[in-house]
């Protein structure tokens, strides 16, 4: 595929799917499989987005709060690595600086999402009904160029720039990239850690770690011993139901911005 | 001027149009003011149409809809579901219900929906899509995420908003006490995987290598590892934990803090690139 038709397909599907994240939420599972179907490299798409899907655990959007994009991040990371035949170090020097301009970017977007508001509500007051249902549509097209336009910034003038530039990086540096990328989880599972009732389940955060450490076993596999704890406590907690307060009080929204 | 107790019906194919809009536009509109309220506006626009023939009530019931609304938004399925069913059956006197319907539970839904939905059900999903990925698994990752996309949709989302239609103002006393059971059984499984997630999601290792006279001794494999493996993955989610405790340290800059850490420590040979 030409190389100009893979950064206008990458640049249409980042806009597709900057409208996708905000609400259909389907088509955004098949990131890595689109970047693949557009570089030609399905198993790099796939193990890179693996990388950052991780790295982006736990760093969810709540109530509104802008966080790091780990989800544009992988995607422009890994089409950028993949076009300039270089591996997981390029990505995440690429894909971390333009996940956490997007929070920027996201704020952005949301203030001017106030006078789209307001603007469709004066619409309504007029008795406009068609023309207001209409400039609804600006929302997610703001939200889609939000993602569109970093993307296509960097897939139209990036692999040449970013190899040149990268070539500049002594060895230390690439790799300390790669130890950060490797590290980065540990903030989301620290903001993650912080939205649980931790005090009050502290044991089963134990059993967790020593299943996985120690007795080495896979995800799924810790999940179901999860879900077997859970399904003994959904049945306790009939006879006892906690009131709500205390319950939020537990989860508060600590980074709610 | 329609009469009060003259009442429409919607066809199932209005509702099903109200949460389809709903569901893809969800938060395409978010913005600081009125946070969700646009989504709303939009999702119920055409059957609040068919419900208002008079463009003073029309008007009045989109107004209403206008107001700050913010929630998670798969709960808030069942929300737009009841506010639908009551402004068909009641009209314009439903308005003011409507609203102290919405304004009583985001709050609760909010913190539930979160926890449960937001949190945990994505990290368990991630790192589990995440971890298959990186083991070179092609076919897993993105089939596992489509069919949670579609549980999602299908059994969750569409069902919260039927039942929300369904049981209108009914919807507090026969969720309530079930969700604040889901939540705590929830929570138990999300605490029991990021338990787990520590020692296998984080990869920190030492290159560090002690000398006493000729013995050499790898301060990873012999030192840390004998201790207890996943030491310095343990002691990195501690210190970032009770960093962001402090509100002066945001998720942002505790990244910012690993970046520069792994940096200093690459140059200086003190930590390697994990295999």
């Amino acid at each position: 595929m030409p190389i100009m038709l893979q950064n206008i397909l990458i640049t249409v599907f980042a806009f597709i799917w900057g409208i996708d994240t905000v609400g259909f939420q389907v088509i955004n599972v098949l990131t890595p499989l689109v970047v693949g179907a557009i570089t030609g490299n399905w198993t790099e798409a796939i193990t890179i987005s693996g990388t950052f899907t991780l790295m982006g655990l736990g760093a969810v959007s709540i109530g509104g709060a802008s966080v790091p994009n780990y989800g544009l991040a992988g995607m422009i990371g890994s089409y950028i690595a993949i076009r300039s035949g270089s591996g997981l170090n390029t990505a995440i020097a690429i894909g971390i600086p333009v996940g956490l301009l997007a929070i920027q970017l996201d704020i952005l977007v949301k203030t001017l999402m106030n006078f789209v508001a307001s603007h469709a509500e004066h619409l309504a007051d007029n008795k406009k009904f068609k023309q207001m249902n209409r400039f609804l549509y600006l929302g997610p097209v703001l939200y889609g160029l939000e993602i569109a336009v970093p993307v296509g910034i960097v897939a139209f003038l990036g692999t040449a720039v970013v190899k040149s530039i990268l070539a500049v990086f002594p060895q230390w540096f690439m790799n300390g990239l790669s130890i950060a990328g490797a590290m980065l989880p540990v903030v989301g599972i620290g903001i993650l850690m912080h939205y649980m009732p931790l005090n009050r389940y502290m044991n089963y955060l134990i059993i967790g770690f020593l299943a996985a450490s120690y007795l080495e076993l896979p995800v799924l596999a810790v999940s179901l011993l999860g879900a077997a704890f859970a399904f003994k406590v959904f049945l306790d907690s009939n006879k006892k139901v906690t009131a709500n307060g205390t319950e939020n009080k537990d989860q508060g929204d600590d980074y709610d911005e | 001027m329609m009469s009060e107790n003259q009442t429409v019906k919607l066809t199932k194919r209005d509702k099903e149009t109200v949460f389809w809009r709903y569901t893809v536009i969800t938060n395409s509109l978010f913005n600081y003011a009125s946070m969700e309220a646009p989504s709303l506006v939009y999702a119920l626009s055409p059957a609040l149409r068919k419900i208002y023939k008079d463009d003073d009530d029309y008007k009045a019931s989109l107004k209403n809809q206008y107001k700050y609304f913010n929630t998670t938004p798969i709960m808030a399925e069942s929300l737009v579901g009841a506010s639908l069913a009551m402004e068909e059956k009641d009209g314009i006197k439903a308005l003011e219900p409507v609203q102290s319907l919405k304004t009583s539970l985001m709050g609760p839904f909010a913190g539930i929906g979160d926890s449960v939905f937001n949190v945990m059900m994505n990290t368990i999903i991630g790192s589990i899509t995440g971890s298959l990925a990186l083991s070179g698994n092609l076919i897993a990752p993105p089939l596992i995420g489509f069919v949670w996309a579609m549980i999602m949709l299908f059994a969750v989302k569409r069902p919260l908003f039927w039942g929300g239609y369904n049981s209108g103002v009914a919807i507090v006393e026969k969720f309530g006490d079930q969700l604040s059971r889901l939540t705590n059984a929830a929570s138990v499984l999300g605490v029991t995987v990021v338990g787990s997630l520590v020692p296998t999601v984080i990869k920190i290792q030492t290159g560090l290598v002690m000398k006493t006279g000729k013995v050499s001794t790898n301060v990873q494999t012999d030192m840390l590892d004998k201790i207890m493996p996943s030491l310095l993955p343990v002691l990195a989610t501690y210190i970032i934990y009770k960093l962001l405790d402090s509100k002066k340290w945001t998720p942002t800059k505790c990244i910012f803090l690993v970046i520069v850490f792994a940096l200093v420590c690459s140059y200086f040979g003190i930590l390697t690139v994990p295999k």
